[in-house]
């Protein structure tokens, strides 16, 4: 393999997770968004939901690109076990291991969704808990395995997705809960 | 408790109330069926034998199936899915599926009636 | 049935004395007065069938063929339903207080058709049921298969999947079906719930077979029953009468009225007022007749100076908070529905408004929630909106006629916990 070629293997890796992480943290808020109820203007909320599975399912096609180029790419050595059996590779065992920790998770995310009517539905629940710790994985990846992580706008790029999260935990737990889980208000006769 | 969550939209003229004379004008308030299925022009013929029902329970207003279905499916004053008591026209079959899907409470579903 | 007892006398045609001693019977003198059940066959499961019994709790099933339905080699359960989460009706609770052992017969005989090696009696929290249980079982040695389960006080909680809920370790609220209780219930396997009226009239049956069974009540409706009376008579509490007696017979067996009776409420908060009538009797065909149900024979008899549209206004918010809030028809239907029965009831401004809305609440409450409660609620405002109706437009146009204002019927608060 030429050095060109894979210096190209090792760009597209960086690139694709960085994509990856971007659009996951954009799962994670239009599940929220979803949870909550919001709607786009005065778009269906179903659409929301939509963007939320759609996106997903991007997100997992770049994880695709960037998990086959970093097996593929000589110098990030990182061989296909370690891409799901977390902290064996050699070489920052520990940062791929969070990568690959994370893409278990999001794997059964993703699995179980779209088996969604053959699953249980409390276990599917369980599995979707998960999602708060899928992304936190992810962004501690992104951040471990960086040769440029300390560069500016890869940083900003962080700042932004770890605001978004947070806000959008905000706005899950701090507003009200769903309408029935209320307390029914007592009732003077 | 045979019939739950297969239910007709509001009609005029509750069995039970004594007629206040009330206005219909209901949130979400959709026509009662009309003969001959002639609410669902264009269409294609014949009927499924599939009916469209609501887990209360599991329910929580999200309200998706009313968005994606409109034709089956309307909300009452609290969100909650009132939907029309009879089988899915063949037309209108994958919209349906689309919305038991769709459902993030897994709530709906769909009931093959076997006569 | 070869080896039939003697019966206990009865005393006069309008009061037998099959289920509800006088007394707390210990179990010598149930023995003495009752005799000693025989052994159960696979014989009387017929015999129940040709006794036309059905279930005492309220829905009235042939007995029979809910024994059929359950019987199972994988061990059944029996469940004796005690729980009686009707304010009205107190009838569950005095058999249980006065014959404890004729319920656990009853339980026993059933657990014997249904081959159940395991038996509960779910009673409620509040009073002494569970107690008096505990005393009788303590007394004898064949029921070691019974316990005891006392189940949080709900209106909701003694409905069939609710309780079989509870049992399973979960809340006491009604549960999506399928699987019925008859198919999967407690731990899994095929459950009878019955009434503990319906499981004490099993042991007299066993003991006394069908055509004595058949001496009391009609041709239709064999059998006697316990009903509850209260409001406006003399001498509230829980009578024993033969099905079909005139509703008038039953309130002279409670001491007559106090003062003229404007309306009954029969069948409890799911029930529905009814205008007194020389015709009425205490009977499914002529309760249906009047456009009312006979349910677990809850009566309140509303006196001529109390306010039936004050009154059901009442019944409905304390049905509201009853909810098991879990479909949101009932929680925020019967909420609204109890909203606008209030302000009619104080003669608001609104109050015109609120009756209009009326019929739109009912047509998006009607059979949308998992279980009775909520039809059972309309049911009962809606009859009051017929018999009270002149009332009803005393109110809309700013006054009430009531002369007594103290509440008739009783409307617990919430307490405790579902589980």
């Amino acid at each position: 393999m030429s050095a060109f070629s894979s210096n190209a293997t090792w760009h597209l890796m960086r690139a694709s997770g960085v994509v990856a992480l971007v659009l996951l943290t954009a799962v994670f808020v239009l599940g929220i968004a979803t949870n909550r109820r919001w709607r786009p203007g005065r778009a269906p909320r179903v659409v929301t939901a939509s963007l939320h599975r759609t996106i997903s399912l991007l997100a997992v096609a770049f994880l695709g690109v960037h998990i086959l180029t970093a097996v593929a790419d000589p110098y990030a050595v990182v061989d296909a076990a370690a891409v799901v059996v977390p902290f064996v590779a050699g070489k920052s065992a520990f940062a791929v291991g969070l990568g690959a920790l994370s893409l278990d998770v999001v794997a059964a995310l993703v699995v179980s969704s779209l088996l969604r009517a053959r699953v249980p539905a409390a276990l599917w629940r369980a599995i979707h808990w998960l999602a708060y710790l899928a992304w936190p994985l992810a962004l501690a990846h992104s951040f471990a395995t960086g040769t440029d992580a300390a560069s500016p706008w890869l940083e900003s790029i962080g700042v932004v997705c770890f605001a978004a999260v947070a806000v959008s935990v905000l706005w899950r737990f701090g507003t009200g809960r769903s309408a029935k889980h209320l307390e029914p208000r007592p009732v003077t006769a | 408790m045979s019939g739950v969550g297969s239910t007709e939209p509001p009609r005029s003229g509750g069995a039970g109330f004594a007629s206040a004379g009330a206005g219909m004008s209901g949130v979400g308030s959709t026509e009662p069926p009309r003969s001959g299925g002639a609410g669902f022009a264009g269409a294609s013929a014949g009927v499924s034998r599939e009916r469209l029902a609501v887990d209360p329970i599991r329910c929580d207003a999200y309200g998706h199936c009313a968005e994606l279905v409109p034709e089956l499916v309307s909300l009452d004053e609290w969100g909650y899915p009132m939907i029309r008591a009879e089988d899915v026209p063949a037309g209108l079959r994958r919209e349906a599926r689309r919305a038991v899907a769709a459902c993030p409470r897994l709530a709906l579903r769909l009931d093959r009636r076997r006569r | 049935m070869s080896t039939l007892l003697e019966a206990p006398h009865r005393t006069e045609r309008s009061t037998p004395t099959r289920l509800l001693p006088r007394e707390p019977l210990r179990f010598a003198a149930f023995a003495r007065t009752y005799g000693r059940l025989p052994v159960i066959t696979e014989e009387l499961l017929e015999a129940v069938e040709l006794s036309g019994l059905t279930g005492r709790g309220g829905a009235g099933f042939p007995t029979a063929r809910k024994l059929r339905s359950v019987r199972s080699p994988r061990g059944a359960v029996v469940v004796a339903n005690g729980t009686e989460g009707e304010p009205v009706s107190a009838k569950d609770r005095a058999l249980i207080e006065r014959n404890s052992h004729l319920v656990i017969d009853g339980a026993l005989v059933a657990a014997r058709l249904v081959r159940a090696r395991r038996i509960v009696i779910a009673v409620g929290r509040a009073g002494g049921a569970a107690d008096a249980l505990e005393r009788a079982l303590a007394e004898r040695s064949d029921a070691t298969s019974v316990s005891v389960a006392s189940v949080p006080d709900r209106f909701v909680a003694g409905e069939e999947s609710a309780l079989v809920h509870w049992l399973n370790g979960g809340e006491a609220k009604p549960t999506a079906t399928p699987p019925r209780p008859f198919e999967r219930g407690v731990g899994g396997r095929p459950t009878l719930v019955q009434n503990v009226e319906t499981l004490a009239n099993l042991a007299l049956i066993a003991r006394y077979g069908p055509d004595w069974f058949r001496a009391e009540g009609t041709i239709d409706e064999p059998g006697s029953v316990l009903a509850t009376v209260s409001g406006a008579v003399w001498q509230p509490g829980v009578v024993e009468v033969p099905l079909g007696l005139p509703m008038a017979d039953v309130v002279a067996r409670c001491g007559g009225a106090r003062e003229s009776v404007q309306a009954y409420l029969v069948g409890g908060y799911f029930g529905s007022w009814l205008r007194p009538s020389p015709d009425l009797r205490l009977s499914r065909r002529s309760l249906a007749e009047a456009g009312g149900s006979l349910g677990a024979r809850a009566v309140v008899a509303l006196g001529e100076h109390s306010c039936g549209v004050v009154e059901t206004s009442r019944v409905v918010t304390y049905m509201a908070e009853q909810s098991a809030a879990q479909c949101g028809p009932c929680l925020f239907g019967l909420r609204a529905l109890a909203d606008c029965l209030r302000s009619i009831a104080r003669c608001g401004h609104d109050a015109s408004a609120s009756y209009a809305r009326l019929e739109l609440l009912e047509c998006q409450i009607a059979r949308r929630g998992a279980c009775a409660h909520p039809d059972g609620v309309l049911g009962f405002a809606a009859s009051a909106t017929r018999v009270f109706r002149d009332e009803l437009a005393r109110h809309l146009a700013g006054a009430c006629s009531a002369l007594d204002h103290r509440p008739v019927l009783p409307t617990p608060r919430p307490e405790g916990s579902w589980r």
